[in-house]
């Protein structure tokens, strides 16, 4: 059996300058997260920038992440550093260089993900697809709410303008969402779908 | 419980989404950490909004990104370790990089996505494989990107304009040091019926003038040879150091104190080590006053 370097490994050497291990990373993650960000952006080009921008911060702040303390947590840091940066680019927040607050990102990811049973993309993957379609089973309400906020960077408040719906709306829409998406995710933990 | 409170709860699943402006998230942070509801929920909704990443269809990343994003970090990565030094350094980076037979590789490629030039606000990364390892040199000094040599006579106002558009923005980025000048982009002209292509840039900065020369297509060295720049002032010539090539794609860093030379060449020289030219002048061209 092929033995993979985690994640957390990669980013000890990265921090030590490994330039290889930073391909490593860069191999495990150009598809996923190119994937993601395009998601966001829906540009081929800024997509790339994105994700450039990703690697950067990753090769600069590796030194600061502390990774002992359970996997899933550097890919989940990650995604998030990617969102920020891509909600940046959407908002073109005038010309001043993108705050991705990358080391923020890190404490608060840190706190919020346990040991995680899936270590490998392939796992994720096949949890993504599931969760793709649970997604589309949520109503136009809840997908229209959670495009806003999670796939475009709106803030509860800009939403509640954007749509002409009071705050509580977008709130309970939100947490409908997450309710079903919740329930569904259960369901394939249950099944075994997800290992 | 209060109004407030209660309302302070309901920010969970936006705070988990990452729907909450900083201030909101701040003070969400310091409620959750005294209630144990919020800490809970945030618990069951975080492995989902940690999935949705994933959620996603598949995209092929374009041709040529895995070079070009790794150049780009590990360029950033050289421009803080090389400090104040600012040899030549073309040959020494493209054998020390660990994807050197990569970037070689991309240098060979035909087809490799050219981004246009288009009117962005921010241009990060439009040059291409051709000039892959260029890139490293460029970022010593400001990240500043460069398009492919070929496409340059057409779009040589909007490489300008966007040029002094990264430079601005490197200006305002603390992490760069010192605000760029870019002084003159120059064309440098084959001689002698060569297919040779070249792109000479002066950037100013507070610790001078320096000189990024790339250039493609290059007669192929033999032995010893090399290739070396000079910056002439009145025919008289100024060594500005010496550069190997890949596949015939090479490029030199170079700083000196402002001066007013008047010429720049590029010569294929028996070693590399002569202080005067004494080659054939294989790529020239006037430094026209600014
Ligand atoms: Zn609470």
């Amino acid at each position: 059996m092929r033995e993979t370097v985690s994640d957390e490994v990669l980013i000890r050497r990265i921090a030590a300058r490994d330039a290889q291990a930073l391909e490593q990373l860069y191999d495990r993650y150009e598809r996923p997260a190119y994937a993601f960000v395009f998601r966001m952006v829906k540009d081929v080009m800024a997509a790339e920038e994105v994700v450039q921008e990703m690697f950067v911060r990753i090769w600069n702040i590796a030194d600061r992440i502390d990774t002992d303390g359970g996997r899933g947590k550097v890919s989940t840091w990650m995604f998030a550093v990617a969102r920020n940066l891509a909600i940046d680019w959407l908002r073109k927040r005038g010309s001043k260089p993108l705050e991705a607050l990358e080391y923020d990102e890190w404490e608060r990811v840190k706190g919020q993900v346990e040991q995680e049973t899936t270590e490998h993309a392939v796992e994720r993957k096949l949890l993504g697809e599931q969760l793709k379609a649970a997604l589309e089973e949520l109503n136009e309400d809840q997908k229209q709410v959670l495009e806003w906020i999670y796939y475009k960077g709106y803030t509860q408040q800009e939403v509640a303008d954007h749509e002409r719906i009071p705050l509580g709306t977008v709130k309970s829409r939100v947490r409908l969402a997450l309710n079903q998406l919740r329930k569904r995710f259960d369901e394939f933990v249950r099944e075994g779908v997800w290992p | 419980m209060t109004a407030a409170i209660e309302s302070l709860c309901d920010w969970t699943d936006l705070y988990a989404m990452g729907g909450l402006t900083s201030d909101e998230r701040t003070m969400f942070e310091e409620h959750m950490a005294g209630c144990k509801n919020c800490r809970e929920r945030l618990m069951a909704v975080a492995p989902i909004i940690h999935a949705l990443p994933w959620a996603v269809d598949s995209i092929e990343p374009p041709a040529g990104m895995k070079d070009r994003v790794l150049a780009r970090v590990l360029g950033v990565h050289e421009a803080a370790e090389a400090g104040e030094d600012s040899q030549l350094l073309a040959a020494k980076k493209l054998t020390d990089l660990p994807t050197a037979t990569k970037l070689e590789t991309a240098s060979t490629s035909k087809g490799i996505a050219i981004y246009p030039v288009a009117a962005r606000s921010r241009v990060l990364s439009w040059f291409t494989g051709g000039l892959a390892a260029a890139v490293l040199l460029l970022a010593i000094t400001s990240g500043l990107l460069l398009q492919r040599v070929d496409r340059l006579d057409q779009e040589r106002e909007a490489l300008t304009a966007q040029v002094a558009e990264m430079q601005r923005q490197a200006g305002e980025d603390t992490s760069t040091g010192s605000p760029l000048v870019v002084n003159r982009v120059i064309n440098l002209s084959p001689m002698n019926d060569l297919v040779a292509k070249g792109l000479a840039t002066i950037v100013i900065d507070n610790k001078g003038m320096h000189l990024i020369v790339q250039a493609e297509q290059l007669p192929e060295l033999q032995n010893e040879e090399a290739f070396q720049v000079w910056l002439l002032k009145g025919g008289r010539p100024v060594n500005a150091g010496t550069f190997l090539t890949y596949d015939g794609t090479g490029a030199l860093y170079y700083s000196f104190e402002s001066d007013d030379f008047d010429q720049i060449a590029i010569t294929k020289e028996p070693d590399a080590k002569g202080q005067t030219p004494r080659g054939e002048v294989v790529l020239a061209a006037a430094l026209p006053d600014v």
